[in-house]
């Protein structure tokens, strides 16, 4: 497909926040993002869709960084910088955000410390006095209200022993918490029943500011029905297929993936 | 030059000869009878113990060294080995901090130690220790208004020698095992202390200790007597690496609980433990044994081992008292070629006796870390129980984690539970913390101190965070 | 001591050697050759008798073999074929049967083994030195090339005529890539004899070869009873060992099994039940040599009156093996105030990259489980038959061949008199 079928792409506006170029990525010997370009804008969401194996998690995964993907070709740029040449702790406090689709479990770590942690590594960062445990507390104790989180969760383990919608929650939470530029958030919807997507979705809302930017990657367009996305994009086989708005997601309720992906094959 | 000093001299018996110009005060290397009774002498001990360490010698030149643990090293020349020496010169030690090695400065620096600390741990030649003179007098002074009596072993020797006859050698026998029977033909000096019936002794021994500890050499011997009633918390060892010219460490310690007593008992042990190659570094092969000899006693140990080249050591309760209760909490460190042989024994044989063992290994760089532990229920340990959870962290792929439980139970109301498991930081773990901003360093000691947790909660409160720093310390550079 | 210095030749070792030598040119070559013969007994002398001051032999009933009269064996030639005195279980449908009494090949038995395949000669550890004897004296060898699928039972029987004397029987399995096979091997004996029975099992398993084992020691309460097993394991084999040990004054299996091929997976599930005086003692080691090996271990002992029960179980993780996935469920229950449970589970591992975990219970019945049954309205000596009968449950129903987890399953009832009182076997 070409580059000029989906708002932004191509056009790259220099206040883009995110600017992916043509971006290639192998997994395991295997091309699985197979030119991929999107530029989202400050104050903008996005909505990443498409079938599983389409490549949506890897996109995710290579912009925050993890290990075991090889890039191929291509750019992504982060406020004007190589996303792609930073390590993973400097994208996150950089203002990079990935909420993860399976959030491991770190036994023993409480969930207040690792924020603290993450919460200071980023105003170090930025040159800003690091916060104590008391003004920690402050911060966290509104946005565990927020999520409709009991306080009792700060001193459990990271993740531990947590139920998949705790899990999700907690996801949520630490976003709030660090105030990303951007959040990527992979397959937040998943695995939460509708009271709890209707917390998450909540907590997401809050976070929509004109500086901010929120990509989600979702299988399923019902999450977007609380948290309404400007643009919508499918990527299938490694490529977005198409982009639109957010009818885009509604015709993919009623007719499936399989036009798009037969489309992306042609 | 002391009396014992001149009768050495003069009774030239003894076969190695003794140097005693006022550069040293150290005989020379090898062990007989003369060299037994001549550290008795210059202790100026009464006959009973001299006759007990005699007897300790006479069993131990009929022993041989063990080799069952899972620990490979250079054989030990105990003919090479000169088995008393003076209290070094402070003139004998580094002129100032200039002179120190720069890697064990930068050491301190990390551990938060400070600057008059350093000069003391890095063995400088200082005129006085600061204030700790002082404030030792008054932690004396708040201990004898309470009746505890708490110094060295050899001024117990002196002042207490009933105390010790009775219980010296009552929990850790002189035919124990091979390296406490050295020590008890050999030893030189360590710590004593009494804690008389219903008294709770009004502070940590660790304050004290930790300030005045002086060099004592390689063969230590502590005593800790709680009578009925009593409680003491004691802690051994420091945060800070410690300097010491001595390969071989095998020090005792025995523990005695009677009646509704209760010892708690913590280690911090960071020996020079060689370097990235696995050059140099200390041999410490400890006896430590506690027994709960009244009802409802309570024995607990609880260690961070992250030093020595090699660590032999099994902190142990015997529980004969009923309803007495033992427990061991242990965080065993091991990077580059350390190598540990570390666990407990738990003996049960009073009735409703109860032990905990909670045993977390991290092995990094070619480290080899061996959890060791017995439980054993004797027949007449009806209702008995005990809890074991033995957890292993791995991190490289060179590095080895072993377990090695023994569990004999001969009572048919006794339960044993003893649990194993094996982890390694995964990369998911850490990819996580990347992602939320925290560094690989600062990662991985969040997640090892998270698996430390348990045992990290059992030690004295400011003691658990100079913990957590000195494992930061000893395992830089073990991952990315 | 980890280094002797000096060879202990104990009075034990130079009595096996005189009735080795006694023997010796009697001793058949088709089974071991005599230079093979003669290597084990250089070894057994350079080793020496274990004591219990051995790690690996800590628990072991030493005294008992100590005081076997005589090591060599005393029959020598193929049994006549008269069996029906022996009262031999009855035959399991669509297995052939191997018969042997007294370590020697019943003649009249449906078929002669394959001689073509003589695994080579096993070096024996010292954990395991007790297969050296079985080397020496062996009799006869059931060696068996296994093609396609199969199902072969070996019966090992003691008559009468070994008494006071020894038997060894031996087996010899090497199973071609692909093959199938289920054997059942059974030691039976009747209860009144005193004899030694030393068994050697060697076992190789070609890539992708899947062995079912099921052992049945139910040898007679005077005798003295040791196994020794080896078996290698290439690229994706399996192996499943269903153990269980009710027979002998004393019994000791020494085991060790090799993961040596990438994917290999081993299976062992056993129980022990012990009563009387009777020790049971179990030395087993897995090796895991080879990456994604895999291994499962099951242990469950009852000791009642003055029984004791061992259970030794050695994993070791090599740095070669990564991916290498152990587990180890070990259990013991003491019903009698003279018994003893003995468990180690020791995990040996030399690299991260690995799933290792053991778990080890001693104790009585689980107390929630008896309230459960007791709010029932069940008496507590049946409630305690039917948690000892679940306790063993795992094991025996993992035993897939009807007619033999009935045999099994009697045979540890008979050792466990209340769960016969209940009838909590159909």
């Amino acid at each position: 497909m070409s580059t000029d079928t989906h708002p932004g792409a191509g056009t790259a506006a220099p206040s883009a926040l995110l600017d992916i170029r043509d971006l290639h990525v192998k997994v395991a010997g295997q091309e699985v993002l197979r030119g991929v370009s999107l530029a989202v804008g400050a104050g903008e969401v996005h909505a990443i869709m498409g079938p599983n194996g389409s490549g949506k998690s890897t996109l995710a995964h290579v912009l925050a960084g993890r290990p075991g993907y090889e890039i191929v070709s291509g750019t992504a740029s982060f406020e004007g910088r190589d996303l792609l040449a930073l390590t993973p702790e400097q994208r996150a406090r950089a203002g990079l955000f990935l909420g993860f689709q399976y959030p491991v479990e770190i036994p023993g770590v409480n969930n207040a410390y690792l924020l603290k942690a993450a919460v200071n590594a980023a105003r170090r960062e930025r040159g800003v006095a690091e916060l104590d445990a008391f003004e920690f507390l402050a911060v966290v104790r509104a946005k565990i209200k927020l999520m409709q989180i009991d306080e009792s969760f700060l001193s459990r383990g990271v993740n531990e022993g947590f139920s998949g919608g705790e899990k999700k929650r907690n996801e949520i939470l630490q976003m709030l918490v660090l105030e990303p530029k951007l959040a990527l958030l992979d397959e937040t919807d998943s695995g939460l029943d509708i009271d709890a997507l209707k917390v998450v979705a909540h907590g997401i809302n809050t976070m929509r500011a004109a500086e901010r930017a929120i990509v989600l990657v979702t299988h399923y367009q019902r999450m977007l029905d609380y948290v309404v996305p400007d643009y919508v994009h499918v990527l299938a086989r490694g490529r977005i297929a198409r982009s639109g708005d957010r009818t885009l997601a509604l015709e993919l309720e009623k007719r499936g993936y399989d036009w798009i992906s037969e489309q992306a094959a042609a | 030059m002391s009396t014992p000093d001149i009768d050495a001299l003069v009774n030239r018996s003894y076969r190695h000869g003794f140097i005693t110009d006022i550069e040293s005060d150290t005989v020379a290397p090898g062990l007989d009878e003369s060299v037994v009774r001549l550290i008795s002498r210059k202790k100026g001990e009464p006959q009973f113990l001299l006759d007990w360490r005699l007897r300790a010698l006479r069993h131990w030149q009929g022993m041989r060294e063990p080799h069952w643990a899972h620990l490979r090293y250079q054989p030990i020349d105990y003919g090479a080995i000169s088995y008393y020496s003076a209290p070094k010169q402070a003139k004998d030690g580094p002129k100032s901090l200039a002179d120190v090695d720069p890697k064990l400065l930068a050491t301190y620096e990390k551990l938060g130690v400070p600057l008059h600390e350093r000069a003391r741990l890095a063995g400088v030649a200082v005129d006085a220790v600061f204030d700790s003179v002082s404030v030792a007098t008054t932690f004396k002074e708040r201990l004898s208004a309470a009746g505890v009596i708490f110094c060295p072993f050899s001024e117990a020797v002196q002042k207490h020698p009933a105390l010790l006859e009775r219980y010296l050698g009552s929990v850790v026998p002189y035919t124990d095992n091979f390296y406490a029977t050295l020590n008890s033909a050999v030893f030189t000096d360590g710590s004593f202390v009494y804690v008389p019936p219903g008294v709770r002794c009004p502070m940590e021994l660790s304050t004290y200790f930790r300030i005045n500890a002086a060099n004592t050499g390689q063969f230590e011997r502590t005593l800790i007597i709680a009578d009925k009633g009593a409680y003491v918390s004691y802690l051994e060892g420091c945060t800070a690496p410690m300097r010491d010219e001595n390969q071989l460490h095998a020090a005792v310690v025995e523990l005695v609980a009677l009646d509704d007593a209760q010892i708690k008992y913590s280690t911090v042990q960071n020996w020079y433990p060689g370097d990235e190659n696995g050059r140099g570094g200390i041999y410490n092969f400890v006896t430590k044994r506690g027994e709960c000899r009244g009802r409802n006693a309570r024995i607990s140990w609880t260690q961070v081992e992250t030093g020595s080249a090699i660590t032999w050591k099994y902190p142990s309760c015997i529980l004969r008292g009923e309803n007495s209760v033992g427990e061991f909490y242990s965080v065993a460190t091991v990077n580059n070629y350390q190598q540990a042989d570390t666990g407990t024994k738990m003996v049960h044989i009073g009735a409703n006796t109860r032990s905990t063992i909670v045993s977390k290994g991290i092995s990094a760089g070619h480290g080899q870390n061996a959890y060791r532990g017995l439980v054993k229920m004797l027949p007449s340990a009806t209702g008995a129980r005990n809890f074991t959870q033995c957890d292993s962290l791995l991190m490289g792929k060179n590095s080895g984690a072993h377990t090695f439980p023994y569990i004999e139970v001969r009572n048919p109301t006794a339960t044993v539970e003893h649990e194993a498991s094996t982890s390694r930081i995964s990369e998911e773990q850490l990819f996580y913390c990347l992602q939320r901003g925290i560094g690989t360093e600062d990662a991985v000691n969040m997640i090892v101190s998270g698996f430390c947790r348990t045992v990290f909660k059992e030690l004295p409160m400011e003691f658990a965070v100079e913990a957590q720093n000195l494992l930061a310390v000893s395992l830089e550079g073990a991952v990315g | 001591m980890a280094t002797p210095t000096t060879t202990h030749r104990s009075g034990i070792v130079d009595r096996i050697m005189r009735d080795y030598d006694a023997v010796a040119a009697r001793l058949p070559d088709a089974a071991v050759t005599r230079a093979a013969r003669g290597r084990s007994m250089h070894e057994l002398a350079r080793l020496g008798w274990p004591t219990t001051r051995d790690e690996q032999w800590r628990y072991t009933n030493l005294r008992a073999f100590e005081r076997v009269a005589e090591f060599a064996p005393r029959v020598l030639t193929p049994a006549s074929g008269d069996t029906a005195a022996l009262e031999l279980p009855p035959a399991l449908p669509g297995f052939e049967r191997l018969l042997y009494i007294d370590g020697v090949r019943d003649v009249a038995a449906a078929r002669a083994p394959t001689r073509d395949t003589i695994v080579p000669e096993t070096v024996w550890s010292a954990e395991q030195r007790l297969g050296l004897l079985c080397d020496m004296f062996a009799t006869d060898v059931a060696s068996l090339r296994i093609r396609g699928s199969s199902a072969i039972e070996v019966l090992f029987v003691t008559s009468a005529a070994a008494a006071g004397a020894a038997c060894y029987p031996r087996l010899q399995l090497a199973l071609e890539p692909g093959s199938q096979l289920q054997l059942v091997e059974r030691h039976l004996g009747a209860p009144e004899i005193p004899t030694l029975v030393c068994a050697n099992v060697a076992i190789e398993l070609g890539r992708g070869a899947q062995l079912t084992h099921y052992r049945l020691q139910q040898c007679g309460v005077h005798t003295v009873f040791a196994d020794t097993l080896s078996a290698q394991l290439t690229d994706e084999a399996s192996y499943s060992v269903r153990q269980v040990a009710i027979g002998a004054a004393s019994a000791r299996t020494s085991a060790q099994v090799q993961l040596a091929g990438r994917g290999a997976a081993f299976s062992w599930q056993a129980i022990a039940v012990g009563r009387a005086q009777q020790v049971h003692d179990t030395a087993l080691k897995v090796e895991h040599r080879a990456p994604d090996t895999r291994t499962d271990e099951v242990f469950r002992g009852i000791a009642d009156e003055h029984a004791r029960i061992a259970f030794s179980g050695h994993i070791h993780i090599a740095a070669a093996a990564p991916g290498a996935d152990a587990r180890q469920s070990l259990r013991g229950l003491i019903e009698g105030a003279g018994a003893e449970i003995d468990l180690r589970p020791r995990l040996e591992i030399n690299t991260d990259q690995v799933k290792a975990q053991h778990g080890a219970t001693t104790g009585a019945l689980d107390e929630n489980l008896m309230f459960y049954l007791l709010a029932r309205g069940i008496d507590r000596s049946t409630a305690r038959a039917l948690l000892k009968w679940a306790f063993l449950g795992d094991v025996l129903r993992a035993i897939e061949l009807p007619q033999l987890r009935s045999a099994a399953e009697h045979g540890a009832a008979g050792q466990l008199p209340d769960i016969m009182a209940i009838g909590a076997l159909t």
